[in-house]
């Protein structure tokens, strides 16, 4: 038995006992009595043509209120409509004729109301089955179109309210868009369910092979000697030092005598100097920016001076005659020696890890006094002597001292009231060490294959 | 510098410490040690031998039986050595014992055990030695056999360590000498280094000044001309002489310094030399004439024949020493061949002077002439030491019977070299190394140096021989030396707090990297210096301004007698070397200095100006270069529009590819296609392209200031042109015309298409551009555009430019 028959069957239960009460008989008139039976027959139609050209005086008299809104909530019930007992409340106070007439529509309109119902658990199981019978998405489009578009059963729907009373039509409507709201939460879950299987069928299909080469972005390489370098200003900045220059075509002045190397002194010589004439030399070393910046009196000084020197060497595994070097100088009141440990220690850390250990060995140079040279622990060894450090555990690295006395004076720096230290490394050294490079004049030649390893 | 460890140890009695242990702590004592040498290392069990019998061997031509006594018994040898003989003393090796190589002078590392064996059938117990197998050499041992055995003398006594009677139980050690210690480059100095160092007492010899009852001066009379060169000359006078092989204690120090000994004359003058570091010379008084000698500059060009046989040109420069009539010698660095000693020398004059360093140092130099005295003689030697090595020689002279002593001594020294006097200023050295030395343990470390200390004066009292101790900090760093480097605190410094930081130069210059680096450019060096030739290599022509280089008057050959006035040799020596090497799409750049001289001859420092060179063949043309140009302008915030005039007139590239780069009217570098001709002198045959840009102008234009200026919130609307143009009219003249007459509505414009063919009449070429619109404040209407368009459009027409539709 259908829910249709079970309807039908208490609903003409229902008009049965409400004829049984005898006193409102004579209320109904015999059009409206037939409305159970069409009701009853299912020719709602019928009902609606008969409720909608309904006269409104002719259908008797008063109704006791209680009695009236009894009615109307029994019918909802029975309709399974509850808004119409929520509806039974808007009675008026007084009863008359245009209650009554009120009451009759109430129940066309709930008969009317019960077919709208019909019809639309209709449309709905149709949309459903469709649906479920989807089995892509642009299937489930076309049912989304065929029942919720433009052209669209429930639309029909919609466009037939315009024949309802403009009082009804909100109820009806809301009707028609529960509906609506149903069959959209239906095709909603069958979108997400096809979506989902779709995307996994896609993944599964979309699955490549990671292993394949990769498409390079040719990035450009730094000279190893820049990534050294870089590094040491890095740390050398991190400690408040600023990074100067000076020029590599050097006055001789500069580059030896204001560094205590006289004329004729036997370290002009071990330096190989390349001359422009008598005065003016390619300078061999970095340290006459010391003298450059000493002079301008700008004191204290935290500097380094990184820059190109060069030395008359031919060209060969281990020497090259244009070459660069990383001048250090501080210069303040109350700079030791210890201090000059402190610093290189920390750098050495800084540049080659943080187990690198140094060692000061006296050393002499014209500039500075006392002097050293620094070795580090062999990073690749750790110190315990390996081929790399020749056995020996230490790789030279810098040479260093505190800036001799004779040199402030020559600059303008009162010994009496400043000290300072002064170092300088060999960047080659450190890029040859760092990356394990075994030849110089790899750094000059600009083999693409061997700056794209760096 | 080389000494004996045995030597050392001899002169610092309480010296006990094995090589590595005396490497270490002299090292950190300020004489570094670059290594040492155990002579002795691969020998083992070897005794002196004395072959008591030698028989033929049964099966063998070449081999004897021999039968060697070692003292404690007798034993069984079979050898193949030509020169064995009865009664010949020789060093053995026993059985488990080891020798140094092979009788041909290979060596073996570790050594070769020798074992007992039967050669031949015959029954071997050890092996009897050659000096090869003893890890020395002939040089070293210049007695030894060409091939054989090495037969000790006479009285070599059987059955005792034949290593430490050939002197072999030695250690060679190796210094390097820093150029202010002039004193340690004897044994001397640095046996008074390693007394200081191990704190042991130092016993140098006791020199007498010894000789007869006669005069020196009866003999010899000597002149300095020329004091500025020579500050001292002391001569002595040895008659009598008995030329022979020097005793053997003293053959091996000599050999352990690595001096090959001679006879007992020449070995006792380089014993000196290396005790003392006091070069000495002899020559045979009997060849000096007027019985005087002289010491004056060479005349200019004057010739002399040194004791090596060649002929020298001289000159004025050069100091001579010269009898009464002729030169003799060339002071300091080599005798003359007309005086030298020879075996049938008798009376001998004994030179002992101090020259100039700096004056030796040239000379050496002009005449190309480095001898072992010279090199002495270069660093400035203490004239006070000639006369303590002479006395030492002469006396040596007695003691070896080499022959008989004139007494007296011929001195010449007018300005006598005092030692020096500084104050005792101990707070003073800890404020310069951070420490709390205690003065009295100064003065302890001072003492073992031989400095002295003049308690009532508070001075430091520093001998002659340490010129290099002239102000507080050297003492400070005596100081430092003996109280150990390693035991001085480490502190970072305290202070005024200073700005870390790069200059905007340099800020540039890394972006510069950063710039090129991104567009696929690996950056590369290349030297400052090339050859003049490059100029005609990059088609300058002769009156080009760039041709005016800074000339290195000695450069290591033409190749490296330039300071570069352009950046491009260096790059396109590197891509010539890469594409000569096969690397495909090679993309270079470089950071370097040109050197622009402002006169020449040059007076003053050129000015350097850093340029950013860009090279590159492969994938990528004249635009690709272009690109990196402008995405590098863009970086450094120069964000206008930079113009390229074709004209740029650089002979080295290609006439119709080549541009000037123009920013705000001023040219800032130029890019191009290298001249096939100038790339192929480079072996290039691919297209090269090159950017050069000169960085000053960067540095003067560059800003890091950028400003937000929004994002548009009103859409754009693009119109499109097409147009037919004279080729002779470039898209940069038809944007300029989009620049001028686009007015403020003209957001951008971009070029979508070029062609030129079939379809365009000849001479022309078709453009078409892409004109996007946009007004800050609103959407743009029709009308807007269209009164911008027309006004363009009209402008093109004015150039001969044909719309098309």
């Amino acid at each position: 038995m259908t829910l249709m028959h079970v309807t039908h069957l208490s609903a003409k239960r229902e008009f049965i006992w409400l004829f049984e009460l005898g006193w409102y008989r004579g209320i109904i008139r015999p059009l409206w009595r037939m409305v159970p039976f069409f009701y009853a027959q299912g020719r709602t139609d019928e009902i609606v043509a008969h409720a909608t050209c309904a006269p409104r005086s002719e259908y008797g008299e008063n109704l006791p209120y209680s009695i009236a809104q009894g009615c109307v909530r029994k019918l909802a019930a029975l309709l399974h409509a509850p808004r119409a007992a929520s509806m039974g409340k808007i009675f008026p106070a007084r009863f008359g004729n245009g209650v009554i007439t009120h009451i009759t529509r109430m129940f066309v309109f709930y008969i009317v109301e019960v077919k709208m119902k019909e019809k639309l658990q209709k449309i709905k199981d149709e949309a459903v089955r469709q649906i479920s019978e989807s089995k892509d998405l642009a299937k489930l489009n076309d049912v989304r179109v065929a029942v919720l578009g433009k052209k669209g059963e429930l639309t029909a729907v919609l466009k037939s309210m315009k024949d309802v009373s403009p009082k009804e039509r909100p109820i009806i409507g809301q009707l028609v868009n529960e509906t609506r709201e149903s069959i959209e939460k239906v095709l909603e879950e069958t979108k997400a369910k096809l979506e989902a299987a779709e995307l996994e069928v896609r993944l599964r299909h979309e699955v490549i092979d990671v292993t394949l080469p990769a498409k390079k972005n040719s990035l450009g390489h730094r000279h190893p000697n820049t990534i050294a370098l870089e590094e040491m200003e890095r740390i050398f900045t991190g400690m408040g030092y600023e990074v100067v220059e000076g020029p590599e075509v050097e006055y001789d002045y500069y580059n030896f005598e204001a560094l205590n190397i006289p004329a004729n002194h036997p370290a002009k010589d071990e330096q190989d100097t390349f001359y422009i004439n008598d005065k003016i030399v390619l300078r061999t070393q970095t340290s006459p920016v010391q003298v450059r910046e000493m002079e301008k009196g700008r004191l204290p000084i935290r500097m380094i001076a990184p820059g190109r020197v060069f030395r008359s060497d031919e060209v060969d595994a281990t020497h090259s005659p244009s070459f660069h070097q990383v001048e250090g100088l501080v210069i303040d009141k109350n700079i030791t020696f210890a201090d000059l440990k402190g610093t290189l220690a920390e750098f050495a850390k800084q540049l080659f890890g943080a187990d690198t250990k140094v060692k000061f060995r006296p050393h002499h140079f014209p500039f500075t006094e006392p002097s050293a040279e620094m070795d580090v622990t062999c990073f690749k060894c750790g110190g315990k002597g390996c081929r790399f450090c020749k056995g020996e555990g230490w790789i030279e690295i810098l040479g260093c001292g505190m800036v001799h006395p004779r040199v402030l004076r020559m600059s303008g720096i009162d010994p009496q009231k400043y000290s300072g230290f002064a170092f300088g490394v060999g960047l080659e050294r450190i890029a040859l060490l760092k990356y394990e490079i075994d030849d110089m004049r790899l750094l000059y030649e600009n083999d693409q294959r061997f700056l794209d390893q760096f | 510098m080389n000494t004996s460890l045995k030597w050392i140890k001899d002169l610092v009695p309480g010296l006990s410490c094995t090589p590595q242990e005396y490497m270490d702590a002299m090292t950190l004592s300020g004489s570094k040690v670059e290594g040492y040498r155990c002579m002795d290392a691969d020998l083992d069990k070897i005794v002196i031998g004395r072959v008591a019998s030698v028989e033929r061997h049964p099966d063998a031509d070449k081999l004897v039986i021999c039968q060697v006594d070692i003292g404690e018994k007798t034993i069984q040898i079979v050898t193949g050595a030509p020169n064995v003989a009865e009664g010949a003393k020789v060093p053995v090796v026993l059985d488990g014992g080891r020798v140094a190589g092979g009788h041909d002078g290979s060596v073996t590392p570790g050594g070769i055990k020798i074992k007992k064996g039967k050669l031949r059938g015959v029954e071997s117990d050890g092996m009897m030695c050659s000096i090869e197998e003893l890890g020395a050499s002939r040089d070293m041992f210049p007695l030894a056999p060409e091939d054989g055995l090495y037969l000790l003398p006479e009285d070599a006594p059987v059955g005792e360590d034949a290593v430490a009677y050939l002197g072999l139980d030695d250690t060679v050690v190796e210094y390097e000498i820093t150029s202010n210690r002039v004193d340690c480059f004897s044994v001397l100095g640095l046996a008074r280094e390693a007394a200081a160092t191990f704190g042991k007492k130092f016993v140098p010899p006791t020199v007498k000044e010894t000789g007869n009852t006669e005069r020196a001066t009866d003999y010899i009379k000597v002149t300095i001309q020329d004091q500025d060169l020579c500050s001292r000359y002391v001569a002595r006078v040895v008659k009598n002489i008995k030329i022979a092989p020097s005793p053997e204690w003293m053959q091996r120090r000599l050999r352990a310094q690595g001096i090959r000994p001679i006879n007992n004359i020449v070995d006792i003058t380089n014993y000196v030399m290396e005790e003392y570091g006091q070069p000495m010379h002899a020559y045979d008084l009997d060849t000096i004439e007027g019985r005087e000698i002289i010491v004056r500059r060479a005349a200019k060009d004057e010739k002399f024949i040194t004791l090596d046989g060649q002929e020298r040109v001289l000159d004025d420069s050069v100091l001579m020493i010269c009898d009464g009539k002729k030169p003799v010698g060339i002071a300091g660095i080599m005798g003359g061949e007309n005086s030298m000693i020879t075996d049938s020398v008798q009376t001998m004059l004994f030179e002992a002077a101090c020259f100039d360093g700096t004056n030796i140092r040239l000379s050496s130099k002009k005449i190309g002439m480095r001898t072992d005295a010279s090199s002495k003689f270069e660093k400035g030697l203490d004239p006070n030491n000639a006369i303590d090595a002479i006395n030492r020689a002469c006396q040596l002279i007695e003691e070896l019977g080499a022959g008989e002593v004139v007494g007296g001594v011929v001195d010449v020294y007018d300005n006598v070299k005092e030692g020096r006097r500084l104050p005792f200023e101990p707070e003073k050295y800890n404020a310069l190394l951070g420490t709390d030395i205690a003065k009295e343990t100064m003065l302890s470390y001072f003492e073992a140096l031989d400095l002295g200390y003049d308690e009532a004066a508070n001075e430091v009292l520093v001998p002659s021989f340490r010129q290099d101790l002239e102000c507080d900090a050297d003492l400070a760093e005596e100081v430092a030396r003996f109280f150990g480097y390693d035991k001085i605190p480490t502190t970072l410094p305290s202070g005024e707090a200073t700005t870390g930081q790069l200059s905007f130069k340099l800020r540039i210059e890394a972006l510069a990297r950063e710039a090129a680096e991104f567009c696929g450019f690996s950056q590369g060096m290349t030297y400052s210096f090339e050859s003049p030739k490059v100029f005609d290599k990059l088609l300058l022509p002769e009156d080009s301004p760039l041709r005016q280089a800074v000339v290195i008057s000695n450069p290591l050959g033409e190749d490296f007698s330039i300071m570069r006035t352009l950046p491009l040799n260096g790059m396109l020596t590197s891509l010539s070397t890469n594409m000569n090497r096969r690397n495909k799409n090679v993309r270079l750049y470089e950071l370097g200095n040109i050197y622009l001289p402002h006169q020449i001859p040059v007076t003053e420092l050129p000015e350097e100006r850093m340029q950013f060179t860009l090279g590159m063949y492969g994938d990528g043309d004249f635009y690709t270069m272009k690109g990196v140009v402008e995405e590098f302008l863009y970086k450094v915030g120069m964000r206008r529009k930079a113009a390229y005039d074709p004209n740029a007139g650089r002979p080295f590239l290609h006439p119709g590819r080549q541009a000037n780069i123009v920013y705000d009217g001023d040219v800032i570098g130029y890019l191009g296609e290298v001249h096939p001709l100038a790339a192929s002198k480079y072996d290039m045959k691919e297209r090269v392209y090159v950017a050069v840009i000169d960085m000053p102008k960067i540095v003067s234009q560059a800003t890091f200031d950028y400003k937000y200026s929004g994002i548009a919130k009103f859409p754009a609307a693009t119109r499109d042109i097409s147009m037919i143009v004279p080729k002779s009219v470039l898209a940069g003249d038809i944007e300029k015309v989009f620049d001028k007459k686009g007015g403020r509505l003209l957001e951008s414009y971009a070029l979508f298409d070029i062609y030129e063919g079939a379809q365009i009449k000849p001479g022309y070429k078709s453009l078409a551009y892409s004109l996007s619109f946009r007004a800050d404040d609103r959407n743009l209407e029709d009308a807007d555009i269209t009164a911008a368009m027309d006004k363009i459009v009209k402008a093109l027409e004015a150039m001969d430019v044909e719309l098309r539709k």
